[in-house]
């Protein structure tokens, strides 16, 4: 004899089967500027990465260049 | 996240993600694409996709919605937007879209955003009570008021009454 179970998962109300078949509007994404953005920011640690040191290397090379012309 | 993992969550999640913060902000493309961006962000995906992504998309559409009223002085009113949810129904034996956006927008918004998110969102109560940060016991409560309350605006039968 099988044992009933405990929670019986309920039928679906019919009133949600019948929302669920309205449909969203539609988005109004540009999606290639939207995967553009996307790539973007998951570069943009790398780019963040590289842009600083640039940045220190530059701020490195001012006071030798400074220091080799004035030599 | 690579581009077509993003493509495929856009086709799949977009439109429900986009109508569930329209609930709240007159600009919810733009809600649900920053939330996108910020996903792309994340070094490591979060461990919930889905109950992560409405809790972004909620919190953003609120802060676009507490912009919106500084900037206006006047208050968005859902029901304003509420035709625009959904596509024009065709089915003559199924709800009329604009009556059925209309009957949503009157119910009160934390019942709505579960109706939303259940039912065109396809979470679980579970995942429901993650994102709205409460028991997915209420949530259910919530859930099943707020039908019951569709029902009596909508005129449709009672599932319990017709058996």
């Amino acid at each position: 004899m099988s044992e009933p179970q405990p929670n019986p998962i309920p039928a679906p109300d019919p009133l949600a089967v019948a929302l669920s078949r309205l449909e969203p509007a539609p988005h109004g994404f540009d999606r290639d500027a939207l995967m553009f953005a996307a790539g973007r920011a998951t570069k943009e640690r790398a780019i963040n990465f590289w842009r600083t040191l640039a940045l220190a290397a530059l701020a490195a090379l001012i006071p030798l260049a400074a220091w080799l012309l004035l030599r | 996240m690579g581009p077509e993992q993003l493509g495929e969550l856009l086709d799949r999640y977009g439109a429900a993600l986009v109508l569930y913060a329209r609930q709240w902000c007159d600009c919810p493309e733009d809600v649900v694409q920053t939330a996108l961006l910020k996903l792309c962000r994340q070094s490591v995906p979060p461990e919930n996709l889905l109950p992560w992504l409405y809790r972004v998309v909620r919190n953003g559409a609120i802060d676009a919605s507490r912009a919106s009223r500084r900037r206006n002085k006047y208050e968005a009113a859902a029901a304003d937007a509420a035709p625009k949810w959904f596509l024009p129904s065709y089915d003559p034996s199924g709800l009329d879209a604009r009556t059925a956006a209309l009957a949503l927008a009157e119910l009160p918004p934390e019942t709505r955003e579960i109706i939303v998110m259940h039912v065109w969102g396809g979470l679980t109560f579970e995942q429901i009570a993650r994102t709205v940060e409460s028991s997915a016991a209420t949530c259910y409560r919530r859930y099943a008021a707020g039908i019951e309350t569709l029902r009596q605006k909508l005129g449709a039968s009672n599932p319990t009454n017709t058996k």
